[in-house]
């Protein structure tokens, strides 16, 4: 796949990037940041459901990588994915420190775009999905987020979550029926009709 | 009828991916404070003082010549040692041979006499 040959040498070009931050290099620095932080804030927002936590995670995740660097092992895995599993157990933990607090205690991102009625489902939707995807098993949201949020192939997934193929794809199958259900259900209830 | 059942089966897929197609759209993107904070957190990240000093040192061996070069350096060096301590009668022979056998021989007066007052008027 493309993709996974775009991935092979970002992954290279990572692990050089990762080195020159060891040697002080605060331009490697930043450019292992503008690739990766963005990911790593969504998929953080998408497991937690909330963008200021996420923030917080996102910060952790890249001063762990910064942390590390020192001890990195070129080629042997790579950054993306490396930074895929810190976030899922920062979240792990993050949800753990939540519990007890009620699902709709949790703060909205705040929506500053104008409110044009695409707009308004476009939004409605998004959150309508973050309240049914913290209603998921853990490990399911996980592999939703992945494959449906960040676009990752189930053998990256696989990799990433530790599991087989068969796994991820047993996982996903779950979670989109449960979703499906749950989402299409509450259609009437916020008030979003065909497209 | 296969078809429509086909269509049944894909519309909640359709549907469901308008969801996740908004919570792509919708998903934060870091902005400059939150950059900020993770480049200083870098740029406060240093390796121990034990790795500095390793890294240090192979740097030194790499710029001196590698491998090659610390051992004729470390085999001259046992020699000196040997030489200064040990001080085989050899030696001062050839001291005498290379420098002339006269600890004077090999003093140099810069300011002797006028030479300086001769090497102005010289001008």
């Amino acid at each position: 796949m493309a993709q996974s040959t775009t991935d092979e040498a970002g992954g290279a070009e990572d692990d050089a990037l990762l080195q020159a931050v060891v040697d002080g290099d605060m331009r490697a620095a930043r450019a292992l940041s503008e690739r990766h932080l963005a990911r790593v804030l969504a998929h953080a927002a998408h497991l937690l459901g909330n963008a200021a936590e996420a923030e917080d995670v996102a910060q952790e995740a890249m001063l762990r990588l910064w942390r590390i660097a020192p001890d990195w092992m070129p080629g042997r895995a790579r950054v993306s994915t490396w930074l895929y599993r810190v976030v899922a157990n920062l979240c792990t933990d993050q949800l753990r420190r939540r519990r007890g607090v009620a699902l709709d205690d949790v703060p909205e991102p705040a929506d500053e775009r104008p409110d044009v009625e695409v707009e308004m489902h476009r939004a409605t939707r998004a959150r309508a999905l973050g309240h049914a995807l913290m209603r998921l098993p853990e490990r399911q949201r996980q592999a939703v987020v992945l494959r449906h949020l960040d676009g990752l192939g189930n053998a990256r997934i696989a990799q990433i979550m530790e599991i087989s193929v068969d796994a991820v794809e047993s996982l996903l199958a779950r979670g989109k029926r449960t979703l499906s259900s749950d989402l299409l259900d509450q259609r009437e209830e916020l008030g979003l009709h065909d497209g | 009828m296969m078809g429509e059942q086909s269509d049944t089966g894909k519309r909640p897929e359709m549907e469901l991916e308008t969801y996740f197609a908004a919570a792509r759209d919708t998903a934060p993107v870091p902005d400059a404070a939150l950059l900020g904070r993770v480049l200083m957190d870098a740029g406060r990240v240093r390796l121990p003082w034990h790795r500095r000093l390793v890294r240090r040192w192979r740097e030194m061996r790499a710029a001196m010549g590698g491998a090659p070069a610390m051992a004729a350096l470390g085999c001259a060096l046992v020699v000196g040692l040997w030489l200064g301590v040990a001080r085989p009668d050899g030696v001062a022979l050839i001291a005498a041979n290379v420098v002339g056998g006269d600890d004077a021989a090999v003093m140099v007066d810069v300011m002797a006499g006028d030479a300086f007052a001769s090497l102005e008027g010289a001008f």
